[in-house]
């Protein structure tokens, strides 16, 4: 069965719409600055950042209801996938309570690290941003520049960023 | 494409399952494979590529699971708690 993507901007949008919430206001870019890979895949070191509430047993959850929550968490990519738990009320996450890789693939990393088809894993994966922030340019000048650094301090190659 | 990431991949599964179902690797790993390649060969800023996977599903939006609307004809996941992890539905 094939079906139409669904157009989650439009239903929002009703939503908010529908709950009395003035119009949201999307980010729109006209821009987008492309930065080749400078080295072949199985010499990249690859860091991976998700967006849906997914945070480490070791810390507490994220507020599944928050808003404006710019909260980042440092993922070590020795941890396991079992090890994590998510909160977040804006997504179906069952499926990844049973198993994470389904938005966060870090065993699926791994093994490419091993394998040779990556050069290795970073040294920290992320978890964070988890939605309906309302202060862009919060995010714009501050918290994005902050993680750009945290990469470019960790020499990451190639970033895979995962929405929730 | 308003956000418009220096390169994207689409895949037409619900979200919260971009990378596909629990316990399949097998394509876990291809869908990974595809966005790391496009890392590799995407030329152009905002370039996007579709991938051609269905889910076999009805896909349902997080609205409509917590409203109980369009279920289908198996009653689907929001019903009945998990039964790996005994999690009551949304």
């Amino acid at each position: 069965m094939n079906q139409e993507p669904v157009r989650y901007v439009e239903r929002l949008n009703e939503q908010y719409q529908s709950l009395g919430y003035p119009p949201y206001r999307w980010t729109i870019n006209t821009e987008a600055p492309f930065t080749p890979l400078e080295k072949p895949l199985n010499e990249c070191r690859v860091s991976m950042l998700v967006a849906g509430g997914i945070s480490h047993n070791s810390r507490p959850g994220f507020n599944p209801d928050a808003r404006d929550d710019l909260r980042l968490d440092e993922i070590d990519p020795a941890w396991q996938p079992g090890e994590f738990e998510i909160n977040d009320s804006y997504y179906d996450h069952r499926d990844a309570d049973r198993d994470l890789n389904v938005i966060f693939p870090i065993d699926r990393l791994r093994e490419l690290a091993e394998e040779g088809v990556i050069g290795e894993v970073a040294s920290r994966l992320w978890s964070g941003f988890m939605g309906r922030i309302y202060k862009r340019s919060l995010v714009m000048e501050e918290a994005a520049p902050a993680f750009a650094r945290s990469l470019l301090e960790d020499r990451v190659d190639l970033l895979v960023l995962v929405p929730g | 494409m308003q956000v418009l990431p220096p390169r994207s991949v689409f895949v037409n599964h619900p979200m919260g399952n971009p990378f596909g179902r629990p316990r399949d690797a097998k394509m876990q790993r291809e869908i990974l494979m595809h966005v790391l390649d496009h890392a590799v060969h995407a030329r152009e800023h905002g370039e996007l590529k579709d991938l051609p996977y269905q889910w076999h599903e009805p896909i349902l939006t997080i609205m409509e699971l917590k409203a109980g609307a369009g279920l289908g004809e198996k009653g689907y996941r929001a019903r009945a708690p998990d039964p790996d992890t005994g999690k009551q539905p949304l």
